[in-house]
């Protein structure tokens, strides 16, 4: 019942909005940027759930397990820091470069070489990531059916073509109308179930004193706090959360779309308040569930012992709520995973078709056949989802993995645009580092212990070094945008 | 740390190595079409 209520709830809700935003649609640059550009609060909503999605739900309630509520530190973090960061410099800085991708961006600072590699590692690196959210969308398909849908490949099929229907028919447009209904959802949803499951709380195990009174009776006195700065919360979460959506997710594609989109400078830094509000608020529900879940043995006895922290959230919603307002508990989840996966299908085929194919293969291309090729680029993105969604079995290390690629771009496309633009410098850093990410992630060495184990943390070591050192010795140019300023000075003079 | 997944990194690898080849050979056509024009 639940599953057929979220799944048809998405599948009409898309299915309508795509609908209409494609009526909206004349050209292949309103499908990109959206017909006439994006306003303030169409922005800031469709910005907002790009990366809010199985970090801040599904992974994090299974972290929340080991490591308690300082997990939150996650949301925290996206939402107090990246989200303002992006809206208030880094999106309006990459919009002066006057191009429409992030590899347009890199290719004007670095030439067509480097535009090619990052369109390249782009496509590669948000596959690995996007087929993440596919697994988080399908296990909450599969948790959700109670484990009567097969996980493969039933789950991961439904979960694919979701995400494909996201933003097939009307692009940004599509998915800015739909990530506002749905970050709206998403809150008022998630904060009612969880009232909710507190009534239930309330009369079956004495509340949040009894969860209380689980943890101190183990031990975990400070498992319910927000402060508790353990090695792992430390390094596991505040840490990667910080360096990975600061460096990679601030050139990818997906990230950027809606910024490429806006209608202009003020309308991406309007509406940072509201942006950074719902962001931190949406994983404080999932986390909550989780910690009660675990306190309650009934439940975690029913769960196979591998998928106990997984599962435990759902498994407490489905025997506490009403199965209407299960069905309203998905959708909320489901808004998450969809958005940031339905995001990252839009933003890896933009590369595909634009950086790719219209760049380098057919450059006379019509409208029409534009749009064509961008509709096929996107079916071809969805199954590229499909293979390591299908094959894939553990998550976190290929988040590292994936994101840990982006690092080395971001800090030579930040030298490049307020330094100095050294070409030999950019390329040996981005070498240099990916030997690193490959060297770390398959042959650790066996001395690298404790975080160092973790292949981001050399990797983020050796870009800023190499980085620094090697564009202040070598030659180049003064960077983009100081490039832009003293040009402007003169034609001022 | 869990291992990555072989599999999929070389897949992952490969959708990486098989698009730059795609954009680099692409760029060198168009050059030279370019040049012959």
């Amino acid at each position: 019942m639940a599953v057929i209520i979220a799944v048809l709830y998405y599948l009409i809700l898309t299915l309508a909005v795509g609908f209409v935003a494609r009526r909206k649609i004349k050209s292949i640059e309103d499908f990109n940027k959206s017909a006439g550009g994006l306003g303030w609060v169409m922005l800031v909503f469709c910005f907002v759930l790009i990366p809010l999605g199985s970090g801040h739900t599904l992974s994090l309630w299974e972290s929340s397990v080991g490591l308690g509520a300082s997990v939150l530190w996650w949301g925290i973090i996206t939402g107090g820091i990246f989200l303002p960061i992006m809206m208030l410099f880094l999106g309006p800085w990459m919009r002066r470069t006057g191009m429409n991708t992030f590899p347009q961006v890199m290719e004007k600072i670095f030439g067509p070489k480097m535009g090619r590699l990052h369109a390249a590692v782009t496509i590669g690196t948000w596959t690995g990531i996007g087929a993440a959210e596919t697994i988080a969308t399908g296990t909450a398909i599969y948790g959700l059916s109670d484990g009567a849908i097969p996980f493969f490949p039933w789950c991961i099929v439904i979960a694919l073509v979701l995400i494909g229907l996201y933003v097939f028919f009307g692009g940004i447009l599509q998915m800015a109308w739909l990530n506002m209904i749905n970050a709206i959802v998403m809150i008022v949803g998630s904060y009612l179930c969880l009232f909710l499951v507190g009534g239930w709380l309330m009369a079956n195990v004495n509340g949040w004193e009894g969860v209380k009174a689980f943890y101190d009776s183990a031990g975990k006195v400070t498992f319910l706090q927000n402060f508790d700065f353990s090695p792992g919360v430390i390094f596991q979460i505040i840490i990667p959360v910080t360096v990975l959506h600061l460096s990679a997710a601030a050139v990818a594609q997906n990230m950027n779309a809606p910024f490429f989109a806006a209608r202009s400078d003020a309308d991406c830094r309007k509406g940072v308040f509201i942006g950074a509000g719902i962001n931190s608020l949406a994983s404080i529900p999932w986390v909550v569930l989780a910690l009660a879940g675990m306190t309650i043995p009934a439940l975690v006895n029913a769960l196979p012992a591998d998928q106990v922290a997984k599962l435990i959230p759902i498994k407490l919603a489905l025997t506490a709520l009403p199965k209407p307002i299960m069905g309203v508990l998905m959708i909320c989840l489901l808004a998450a995973t969809l958005s940031t996966g339905g995001a990252t299908v839009l933003g890896n085929a933009q590369v595909l078709a634009k950086d790719i194919v219209e760049r380098s293969l057919f450059p006379n291309m019509s409208d029409k056949g534009k749009m064509r090729n961008m509709k096929v680029c996107m079916i071809i993105c969805v199954l590229l989802f499909a293979v390591p969604a299908l094959f894939m079995p553990v998550v976190f290390p290929i988040f590292l993995w994936c994101f840990s690629f982006g690092i080395p771009l971001f800090v030579v496309y930040i030298i490049g645009m307020w330094f100095k633009i050294s070409r030999p410098a950019t390329w040996i850093t981005v070498i240099v580092v990916y030997i690193v990410n490959f060297w770390w992630t398959f042959w650790t060495p066996t001395w690298a212990t404790g975080p160092w184990g973790l292949n981001m943390y050399p990797v983020t070591v050796v870009s800023l070094v190499l980085g620094i050192i090697l564009h202040i010795i070598l030659p180049g140019e003064k960077g983009l945008l100081r490039q832009k300023k003293s040009e402007a000075a003169v034609e001022g003079a | 740390m869990q291992p990555l997944d072989i599999g999929c990194a070389i897949f992952l690898t490969a959708v990486m190595v098989v698009l730059a080849v795609i954009g680099y050979v692409g760029d060198a056509a168009q050059k030279r079409k370019e040049k012959k024009d």
